[in-house]
């Protein structure tokens, strides 16, 4: 799946894989990788300024540790960012539920 | 880091694009994170240095739009320094036309005036476009010390002081170098002497912005200041009040000419600084 179809959704995305557990940049993109079964491919540089965004909005916060003599700057939700998760959550069910009902519908020769 | 020459050159790319942000070395710092940690991977799983680089770097993204991308995110706090910041090549390229504008309007005033038919709505014009330029040249030189110091710290405050007196005394008194121009200088000279060491701010840009016009405003103001103590005394005869009225349209209009051309040369080096530096082959990062 391209960065253009992940663009509407990064937010819910990223809030679902750190509300987790406190994750860097790059493990972040990682666990998306891994969770969708390699399925997400986005240029992993915009999952940045998604990250600073949500942190400047509250949702997330941040601090700086190190490994390997680099810095290295560690995100987690905060409590608005759950908050955001839930409300995300709630969405993409209704969004997704919908689309199913709309897309998953047989044809009319084979409908009952 | 020579042996990630790759990621490097990348990381400055994207560095010059945001040098204005205060948490430039941060975003840096995050990114070279990044870089470095999948570009480990991906040796590790048999890449040699250089491949594993450009895989890494093709997977990241264009450095100018991540660049843009994070420069779309401003810093708590900031935005107005950063805005204008951002703005100080504009603002420059703004102040330089603004001066040009003087000029002409200066020239065609001289020519009336030599006729002898300068009107007073002519002086009300001339006075308007000065007292514009006089406006923006302190916006501008306000914005290059944002730019600088990414704050406003003790300098840029007494820029800002300057400027500002100077911006409303010309709005009232537009004639009297004497009321403006010294503030005026004091807000230029300030702020290229604390610039000059940038690539922005060199040579003729300097000379004439840090020395030439700042020595030729008080010059001006000092004339202005000998001329009213002189009145005091002795009526001018309408020949010496020619003269000085002479003396005041060239004046002004060299101060112009060396105001615009400084702002018009740095306000160039300033967008190239902001746009041109990002087209480092991007096809190399692939």
């Amino acid at each position: 799946m391209k960065g253009e179809s992940l663009k509407g959704h990064l937010d819910l995305l990223i809030l679902a894989v750190l509300v987790d557990g406190a994750r860097h940049g790059y493990s972040i993109i990682d666990e998306l990788r891994e969770r969708s079964d390699e399925a997400f491919d986005l240029a992993e540089g915009t999952v940045y300024p998604v990250l600073h965004r949500l942190e400047r909005a509250g949702a997330l916060s941040s601090e700086w540790s190190e490994s390997g003599g680099r810095r290295r700057r560690i995100y987690s939700v905060t409590a608005s960012g759950r908050a955001k998760l839930v409300d995300e959550r709630s969405s993409w069910e209704q969004f997704s539920t919908a689309v199913s009902a709309v897309v998953g519908r047989q044809p009319w020769p084979s409908m009952p | 880091m020579a042996e990630y020459a790759l990621i490097d050159s990348y990381l400055d790319v994207v560095s010059r694009r945001l040098e204005y942000r205060p948490d430039v070395v941060d975003l840096r710092d995050e990114l070279a994170d990044h870089l470095l940690e999948s570009a480990n991977r991906a040796i590790a799983a048999g890449l040699d240095r250089e491949s594993a680089q450009r895989s890494t770097l093709g997977r990241f993204g264009d450095p100018n739009i991540v660049a843009g991308m994070l420069a779309a995110v401003p810093t708590k706090g900031i935005d107005m320094v950063h805005t204008l910041g951002r703005s100080a090549g504009m603002l420059a390229l703004v102040s330089a036309a603004l001066w040009i504008v003087v000029i002409f309007a200066g020239s065609y005033g001289l020519v009336d005036y030599l006729d002898r038919t300068w009107s007073t709505d002519e002086y009300m014009w001339q006075s308007i476009v000065q007292t514009l330029a006089v406006v923006s040249t302190s916006v501008t030189l306000v914005a290059l010390n944002l730019r600088h110091s990414h704050r406003l710290d003790a300098l840029t405050g007494v820029v800002l002081a300057a400027a500002v007196i100077a911006s409303l005394v010309s709005f009232g008194f537009a004639w009297a170098f004497l009321l403006w121009g010294t503030y005026l200088a004091v807000a230029l000279a300030v702020t290229v002497a604390r610039l000059r060491g940038e690539p922005e701010v060199r040579g003729v840009v300097s000379a004439a912005l840090l020395i030439v016009v700042p020595v030729l405003l008080v010059i001006g103001s000092f004339f202005g200041l000998q001329t009213l103590v002189s009145e005091e005394g002795a009526p001018f005869t309408s020949l010496v009040e020619r003269q000085i009225d002479l003396a005041m349209f060239i004046g002004t209009a060299v101060i112009a000419v060396l105001l615009a051309t400084g702002f018009a040369l740095m306000g160039l080096r300033l967008r190239a600084a902001t746009s041109v530096m990002s087209v480092k082959e991007p096809a190399a990062f692939a």
